[in-house]
């Protein structure tokens, strides 16, 4: 079981899929996987949350990087798509109250189009 | 719609043509068969045929350019008549063995008589050059009359070999085919005696019922021998012990799994008088009956010596000067044998000829145990071998085996060899215990081999001391009555990848409920990262024991460290949660998610480690259903 990235470009919007697994032996690739989220100004991103499965501590550290990196350069994120289990450790940890999420993609798109 | 017009006159002028021509050649074969039959081969001429039936030499030579091409069809005519006759005959025999009986019966009673036609069919590629080009044709023509020939019989012999009243060692193809080339040689040596001598003629029936009586016979024997072997087989696995001692800390189990019904490798486990238990595993030389008796006397030989309590190169000599007054066929034996201490985990060993004992580590590193280079048993009398020492520490493994695992091939013929061996034996899960290591491992080999057929005995015997988890008394904040172990684990700091590893060891054990096996994941992750950092502070060379429990009410995860006192639950800070993006404090939150998901967590320093007992309710809350 490991982590797979999978990411595209639609409607001028960074796409990008977090499937399987983060824990604290794969968030690194995981961070180095995302790096160029966020490079630019005003860049806006979903991330589809939907086939990931699992994540700890060391993967929320990495999302955290990506929302600070948007603030910094005036970007845009939003995570959709979150399965139960993942949207639970998201709540405890308080990162519903400060980062976007989405039902699904449509909404996320519709979000970031506003 | 209309039907289709009646063919148009020419073509019907066309086919009557084709009509004739066919019966003109039938008839010319039916003279020939009975020209045959009367004068013999030599007889056979086209000037003859012709004359008989009045055609001319021209209108013969339309249908056959040669006197070859005429007998070449007149064999094939008969070859194609007696498989359809043997075909009907078997087809109508109520069973294997009637169907073999009738194969012969029809196929010689159709010669009856006719013996010069069975001649002219078999015999027919020996009569001149031409002869044997048409011969190959001829040859190409009968292999798919023998498949009609053979069908029947071949399944009946088949159905009756998958109930269990046929050998199944005897291919039903080539037994049809014995059957038939069996009556071909009935009707050879008639024909042979037949040109000489009447008086000479034995009754072809007589004869037949010869051959019938002897088919049974072989077909008898070889379901006997079948019978045999396989009670032999039995009486074999029932010798080598099935139920095998274990203690508070250590338990082990073996398999011995025959190439063919018989083996000649074996295992044995025995306790001796000073409270140490002796361990087997040999491989004698050969297979099938010699092997497995010649296993049956070394077992007996080397129990005998072994009870004495001697040291192990004692018991291997004295079992070599014993086994070679008794070794008429000449196999030799090789042996690893080896005492094991269960109140210290001491090993002492020595090996005739066998590979040496591999010891897998807590950790998982593969010690392969020096070897002792000395002599098989049962060659030369009066060998020395030598004793050597090693030990078994708390979570290691050893595994004894014969070559029947290293030497197993798979059918592109690569051996199973020593290096994925080490492999498997690295990455097993002892925790699992002996006797699933051992299927484990059984079942390895039988996916590496594949279909491939086994070509040597294979024998493996596992000894485990269990990992000294010093979980000893937990702290129990609850009461937890009917509580069940799920999982033992250990981890080493230095395996950090492995952590997905361990969270499909959880999912496993908590398959019913995948819910608390996410939190129980999620948790485990964040204190062994949080033990290893803060804990552990980097350092090697430690391990952490995991147990998960599951009660009616509770589950229960325990993690035990050998680290100076640490307490996660009191040092860790509350992380503001409601600071912003910008102002929030990146990690600080593994042990925050770990006391939210958990009902209880605590931490203890017992002297030895610290010990982290976590509760989470089993029974799903109402207001929370996911987690």
């Amino acid at each position: 079981m490991s982590v797979e990235l999978t990411t595209a470009e639609h409607q001028g919007v960074h796409v990008v899929s977090i499937k399987g697994r983060v824990d604290s032996a794969n968030a690194d690739e995981l961070e180095r996987g995302l790096t160029y989220l966020f490079s630019k100004p005003g860049d806006r991103a979903v991330v589809n949350l939907g086939e990931l499965d699992y994540i700890s501590s060391a993967g929320l550290r990495v999302i955290l990087l990506l929302a600070k990196r948007a603030r910094q350069n005036a970007g845009r994120l939003v995570l959709s798509s979150l399965a139960p289990q993942v949207r639970v450790v998201f709540e405890i940890s308080g990162f519903l109250k400060i980062l976007d999420t989405a039902a699904d993609y449509e909404s996320a798109m519709k979000l970031l189009a506003a | 719609v209309k039907p289709a017009p009646p063919s148009a006159p020419a073509s019907a002028g066309e086919a009557h043509r084709e009509r004739l021509r066919a019966l003109t050649r039938q008839a010319i074969l039916q003279v020939a068969e009975a020209v045959v039959l009367r004068a013999g081969l030599g007889a056979l001429t086209l000037d003859g045929i012709a004359a008989e039936l009045g055609l001319t030499k021209q209108e013969l030579h339309d249908h056959y350019a040669s006197r070859e091409a005429l007998v070449g069809e007149l064999a094939l005519q008969e070859w194609t008549a007696a498989a359809d006759a043997v075909h009907e005959a078997t087809q109508a025999a109520s069973s294997a063995e009637d169907a073999l009986e009738s194969l012969v019966r029809s196929y010689v009673s159709r010669y009856t008589g006719r013996l010069k036609m069975f001649q002219l069919a078999t015999q027919f590629t020996s009569l001149s050059p031409l002869a044997a080009q048409l011969g190959r044709e001829h040859l190409d023509a009968i292999r798919p009359l023998n498949d009609r020939m053979y069908g029947p019989t071949e399944g009946k012999l088949r159905h009756a070999q998958a109930a269990g009243r046929a050998a199944s060692s005897l291919d039903p193809r080539r037994l049809a085919f014995i059957a038939h080339t069996s009556a071909m040689g009935l009707l050879l040596m008639q024909s042979m005696v037949s040109d000489l001598d009447d008086s000479l003629r034995h009754s072809e029936s007589r004869l037949a019922d010869e051959l019938c009586r002897v088919l049974r016979q072989l077909s008898a024997a070889a379901l006997r021998v079948q019978e045999e072997l396989a009670l032999a087989r039995d009486m074999q696995l029932a010798l080598l012990p099935s139920d095998f001692p274990r203690g508070a800390d250590w338990s082990m189990h073996a398999r011995m799994l025959p190439a063919r019904e018989l083996g000649g490798d074996f295992y044995d486990v025995f306790s001796l008088p000073d409270g140490r238990f002796g361990l087997l595993v040999a491989d004698v030389s050969g297979k099938g009956v010699a092997a497995a008796f010649f296993m049956a006397v070394s077992r007996t030989v080397l129990m005998d010596v072994a009870a004495d309590g001697g040291a192990p190169h004692e018991v291997l000599a004295r079992a070599n000067d014993m086994l070679c007054l008794r070794n008429p066929k000449e196999l030799f034996i090789t042996v690893c044998y080896v005492v094991f201490d269960p109140a210290t985990g001491a090993l002492e060993y020595a090996s005739g000829g066998h590979p040496p004992p591999l010891v897998r580590r807590e950790d998982g590193r593969v010690d392969v145990l020096p070897a002792c280079h000395d002599i098989v048993l049962a060659v030369m009398p009066e060998m020395p071998y030598r004793t050597l020492h090693a030990s078994l520490g708390s979570g290691d493994t050893m595994l004894l085996f014969t070559d029947g695992i290293t030497e197993a091939f798979s059918s592109a013929g690569e051996a199973y060899g020593d290096d994925r061996l080490l492999d498997w034996l690295s990455t097993s899960q002892p925790a699992t215990g002996p006797r699933a290591m051992v299927d484990a491992l059984v079942a390895d080999v039988h996916r590496f081999v594949d279909d491939a057929e086994a070509s040597d005995d294979l024998t493996c015997l596992i000894l485990n001391r269990e990992a000294k988890s010093g979980m000893g008394t937990i702290p129990q904040p609850v009461q937890m009555t009917d509580k069940t172990v799920l999982l033992d684990y250990s981890l080493h700091p230095t395996q950090l990848p492995q952590i997905a590893k361990l969270a499909q060891a959880v999912d496993r054990a908590l398959s019913s409920r995948p819910d608390l096996a996410f939190s129980a994941n999620l948790c485990l992750e964040e204190l062994i990262t949080n033990i290893i950092t803060h804990g552990l502070k980097g350092q090697a060379d430690h391990l952490i024991c995991i147990r998960l429990s599951l009660s009616v009410e509770w589950l229960e995860i325990v993690l035990k460290d050998d680290a100076p006192p640490f307490d996660p639950f009191g040092q860790a800070a509350v992380p503001d949660l409601d600071l912003d993006v910008e102002d929030r404090p990146i990690g600080g939150l593994g042990v925050h998610l770990v006391k939210t998901l958990m009902d209880d967590a605590r931490a203890h320093h017992d002297g030895s480690g610290n010990l982290i007992v976590l509760l989470k309710a089993a029974q799903k809350k109402s207001d929370d259903a996911t987690v």
